[in-house]
């Protein structure tokens, strides 16, 4: 299974994606991740909680923007292929089917940027013109 | 209790602004209830006011790969009032592929058993009453062991879970009524102790359509002499997300023994506005009674429902919903008291012509 999810990873190339290169946002890993591309799709498994590892088995530690956010709602639509609703119902669903809770949320970039460099295995995003120093900006396949 | 909450902590919105060893998650409804004759769900000819319900849920991850979570239900209702438990269990994740869990669980069942009171997450105050009525198909919760987990191939994503162990399904038998001996209606529970089940769902790559089937069994309370009777369930559903619209279909079979049973719906909602929805959706249940049990009143084996609804959403959390509802059949709808059943029955009066007026809120956070 690790093979077939490393294949994801590797021979891609370093282009950003459509998605990423929106100008609207960017997905930031902690400095200590090993991947240098990951697919949406992946990003998407990672942030509803339903891939619980990265590729090198390290835990994942998503963390969301606030509900209000515009580039929450963005990231939302373009990764995770729902509207803000649909990604509360989602959470609801988990939550009260008592299956997972909802990663935490912070309400800016600059706190995003913290969390994530300050936790291993920590997955965000932030809005593309950020300043993510000390983190690791993953492009999207 | 809520003492004890507080002290704890709380992260209440989904989505917190912190992480916190303990969260605690609720939702809530009330309603009212007019109907034309028969009692129905929320409302009877008098009006009902006292539906109300609070449930609290609380989750904790005490280790990283072990997560418990528990939710109490606090009810009003029918001039009774009641707190229960809804499920408590442990789950120990293995790997996304392998999770066991322990305990009091919810059932995995069709689309909304999981969250089965949970009105933030359907365009009705109730559920389709085919499938999730008091008709023997499901239970709120399972006690016992299960394995579920989530696998993907490319954009594709499956759902499982497979479990064991003792349910009481939620059974209404209006036709028991007629029983000369019967006071008044109630839905019991009926206790299946060695049940097998499981549920495979099929994520369609977008995350937009979802698709899959459910089935459990148990032997018979009641064994014929020479043979092994089991009762058993099987369902599918299928739910689409596109956009501002939202349609579900279910259908199930209840096989084996005298009586078997059908039931299934269909509900489509749509957002014309950020805030206001409209729903519809028709349901349908049908008794088969080789017996002949049916054959005095056939109407209480049968129910036939088309309901229209309106919503207005002030946030994914809070709703204030209206529905109007158009029952043919007695399975669901009929007087609660026993004697007045069997007068309307034996006089040929009983009235199999329902309509019912819904008008409250559903809120989570």
């Amino acid at each position: 299974m690790k093979k077939l999810i490393s294949k994801i990873y590797i021979g891609l190339s370093l282009s950003i994606s459509a998605g990423a290169s929106a100008g609207e946002f960017a997905v930031i890993a902690h400095e200590s991740a090993t991947v240098d591309e990951v697919s949406s799709d992946v990003i998407a498994r990672m942030m509803l909680r339903k891939t619980s590892q990265w590729p090198d088995g390290t835990k994942v530690m998503p963390v969301d923007q606030l509900a209000s956010s515009e580039t929450r709602e963005t990231f939302s639509k373009e990764m995770l292929g729902k509207t803000m609703n649909a990604v509360h119902a989602y959470w609801q669903q988990q939550v009260f089917a008592g299956r997972g809770l909802p990663p935490p949320t912070r309400e800016s970039d600059a706190e995003v940027v913290a969390y994530v460099a300050a936790t291993p295995g920590a997955l965000g995003y932030v809005s593309a013109g950020a300043d993510t120093t000390n983190t690791k900006r993953i492009p999207i396949e | 209790m809520l003492g004890l909450l507080g002290f704890l902590f709380v992260s209440s919105a989904f989505g917190a602004p912190d992480s916190n060893p303990v969260e605690v998650h609720g939702f809530g409804f009330w309603a009212y209830g007019l109907t034309d004759n028969n009692h129905y769900l929320l409302g009877d000819a008098s009006g009902v006011y006292d539906h109300a319900a609070l449930a609290l849920n609380i989750a904790a991850n005490p280790h990283e790969r072990l997560s418990v979570v528990g939710q109490i239900e606090f009810e009003n209702g029918g001039g009774q009032r009641a707190a229960e438990l809804d499920f408590a269990f442990a789950q120990w994740a293995f790997s996304d592929a392998a999770k066991l869990r322990l305990g009091n669980i919810k059932q995995p069942f069709g689309i909304y058993n999981e969250v089965f009171e949970v009105g933030t997450l359907r365009p009705f105050l109730t559920l389709p009453q085919g499938l999730y009525g008091p008709a023997g198909f499901v239970a709120e919760a399972y006690n016992g062991v299960g394995v579920g987990g989530q696998a993907f191939a490319g954009r594709w994503g499956l759902t499982y879970d497979v479990y064991g162990g003792g349910v009481a399904l939620a059974l209404s038998t209006p036709i028991d009524m007629l029983d000369p001996t019967a006071t008044t209606h109630a839905v019991a529970a009926l206790q299946a102790p060695n049940t097998l089940g499981a549920r495979v769902e099929v994520n369609v790559p977008g995350d937009a359509v979802d698709f899959g089937v459910s089935t459990y069994a148990h032997p018979a309370e009641e064994q014929p002499p020479d043979q092994l009777l089991v009762f058993w369930v099987g369902a599918a559903h299928a739910n689409v997300h596109a956009g501002r619209t939202q349609f579900t279909a279910e259908y199930a079979h209840h096989g084996a023994g005298p009586v078997t049973f059908d039931g299934a719906y269909g509900e489509l909602a749509y957002r014309f506005t950020a805030h206001w929805q409209l729903a519809a959706r028709g349901d349908w249940h049908a008794t088969a009674d080789s017996d002949g049990s049916f054959s005095t009143a056939p109407s209480l084996g049968r129910h036939l429902e088309v309901a229209g609804g309106i919503n207005y959403w002030f946030t994914p959390g809070f709703v204030v919903k209206a529905s109007v509802h158009d029952v043919r059949g007695n399975r669901f709808a009929h007087p609660l008291g026993a004697a007045q059943l069997r007068n309307q029955v034996a006089s040929g009066r009983l009235d199999t012509h329902t309509q019912l007026f819904a008008l409250g809120t559903n809120f989570s956070f």
